[in-house]
């Protein structure tokens, strides 16, 4: 017995890193897009921007079941550790569900403004300057903030696995990056999974459809493009890495998680979406053509394909980062 | 103020796992909890072929990792060198087992994260650990290290000695006598 091989974080862990990066990531989108064209993109921003507080929470309350003692875990907030990534990831998701929940709110329409709701408040000073006429400016200053500590977010996820020098796995500087891309990958999903088959297209014009899909397709597909690189980093790094990592790799280059990872992570969640982005924008690319008519089937197996590929990756990551240990004499 | 090490003369081990059940005993363990394991290891191709036996515990680090991570401070480093857990600071979340490189931390029924704390009670009424007790080797030998005059201080600077994966710069306290 080399070692034991415990799994103490197992797929409830994976959720929350998983949630964690598409709020992250669909905070990311709509946001961005907003800055992009207030108007040309409103689809997009009100979308992400409904999507964003739910997830999150759902990791919230996966990683605090996963505690050993749930009913502490307000003590994560009575410090702060900048050694700790876990204590850096809570604050991080604090600021983060506050600035999305903020970034939601702005977002419901007019009648739920609370100006409106309560009119007493319109008269108070402090409390009327959040809406009314001032919801352009609110809303910038919260997407603007909010970008960073989404990056944040989505970051954090990796890190809190790739700074343990003590997992071979997982001590690669290209985790957190992969983390993030993936983030930002599912974050876009949704937000085409949502327009396309919750919000459907009611009430708008073909051109408006076609710039909104544009958008997220060429997002989808820039993505995928680097997170294709991103895997390709990650693999090479561990295995011109020492003997330790070297090893570790095998558990994804033949040994337990191969199939998993190369059919679920790669295939389903990389290759199969990318062709489909490619079987829809290179005629649009090459040949200036129309983009194609919109077809629920292409959208709906990109989106979902891309979800379960980041559910896996991250399911992966976490139960492989565990059974690989540090070699040593 | 006393600085404790521990040596563990590994070539004198013989696997009978005495230790690991003084600490039980002196713990109030589970059958199946341990803050110590042995770990066989078999190298070499016949006939120049050698088997180990390599006793682990927690290596109570000068720069621990488990320290580093902890997000609300429950594992904390004494002024002595011995790493403890305050178990009303601890949440649970097994970040510190994941960090930890020798796998030595185990989590109680009750919730918390515990692990070997060098038997810190006894040794300060100048008892020793409970796992050297019952070795009939005297595979360990525990001390101040910094008192030149100490047993373990001797022997450290007469003999050869390694720490157990030294190259994750955890600077560990516990000093490995190999074959």
């Amino acid at each position: 017995m080399e070692g034991q091989i415990l799994i103490h974080w197992n797929w409830i862990v994976a959720i929350d890193l998983f949630a964690a990066g598409l709020s992250a990531g669909a905070f990311i989108i709509s946001a961005t897009a907003y800055f992009l064209g207030k108007e040309k993109y409103e689809n997009m921003t009100r979308i992400g921007a409904y999507i964003a507080p739910f997830p999150v929470i759902v990791g919230i309350l996966a990683l605090i079941y996963d505690l050993e003692r749930p009913q502490l875990f307000w003590k994560l907030f009575l410090t702060f550790r900048p050694t700790s990534v876990m204590s850096l990831g809570s604050w991080l998701l604090l600021f983060f569900s506050i600035f999305s929940v903020a970034h939601f709110y702005l977002w419901l329409p007019e009648r739920f403004d609370y100006l409106k709701i309560i009119q007493a408040i319109e008269s108070n000073k402090f409390l009327n300057r959040f809406r009314g006429n001032n919801l352009t400016k609110i809303r910038g200053l919260v997407a603007g903030f909010g970008i960073p500590i989404s990056i944040g977010v989505g970051i954090y996820t990796g890190v809190l696995l790739g700074a343990l020098t003590a997992r071979p796995f997982w001590n690669n500087p290209m985790l957190p990056m992969l983390f993030l891309i993936s983030a930002m990958m599912t974050g876009s999903a949704s937000i085409c999974f949502v327009g396309c088959f919750v919000k459907g297209f009611r009430g708008m014009s073909r051109e408006q459809i076609n710039t909104n899909k544009f958008m997220i397709h060429s997002i989808d597909f820039t993505l995928m493009v680097f997170s294709i690189i991103a895997i390709f980093l990650f693999i090479l790094g561990l295995y011109v890495s020492p003997r330790s990592s070297a090893e570790a790799v095998h558990l994804i280059m033949g040994g337990e998680f191969t199939l998993l990872f190369w059919t679920l992570v790669v295939g389903v969640g990389i290759l199969l979406p990318l062709a489909l982005e490619v079987y829809e924008l290179i005629p649009h690319y090459i040949g200036q053509a129309e983009l194609r008519e919109h077809n629920p089937w292409i959208s709906g197996i990109i989106t979902t394909s891309v979800l379960i590929g980041g559910f896996a990756m991250r399911y992966v990551v976490i139960y492989a980062g565990q059974m690989a240990q540090v070699i040593s004499s | 103020m006393a600085r404790y090490g521990m040596v563990i003369d590994e070539t004198k081990c013989v696997g009978c796992h005495a230790c690991r059940v003084a600490c039980q005993n002196q713990n109030h363990l589970l059958e199946k909890e341990a803050y110590n394991h042995l770990e066989e290891r078999e190298y070499g191709t016949f006939p120049n072929y050698a088997r180990e036996f390599l006793p682990v515990q927690c290596q109570h680090c000068d720069n621990p990792p488990c320290v580093k991570v902890c997000p609300t401070g429950a594992s904390y480093k004494r002024k002595d060198g011995v790493v403890l857990v305050d178990k009303d600071k601890c949440i649970g979340c097994k970040y510190c087992i994941a960090a930890c490189p020798y796998n030595v931390r185990i989590i109680k029924k009750e919730g918390y994260i515990e692990k070997c704390r060098f038997c810190i009670e006894f040794v300060e009424q100048g008892g020793k650990p409970a796992c050297m007790t019952t070795c009939m080797t005297g595979v360990r030998m525990f001390g101040d290290l910094d008192d030149p005059n100490s047993e373990i201080s001797k022997f450290i600077i007469k003999n050869k000695l390694k720490q157990f994966k030294a190259e994750l710069n955890t600077k560990p306290r516990i000093y490995y006598k190999k074959a």
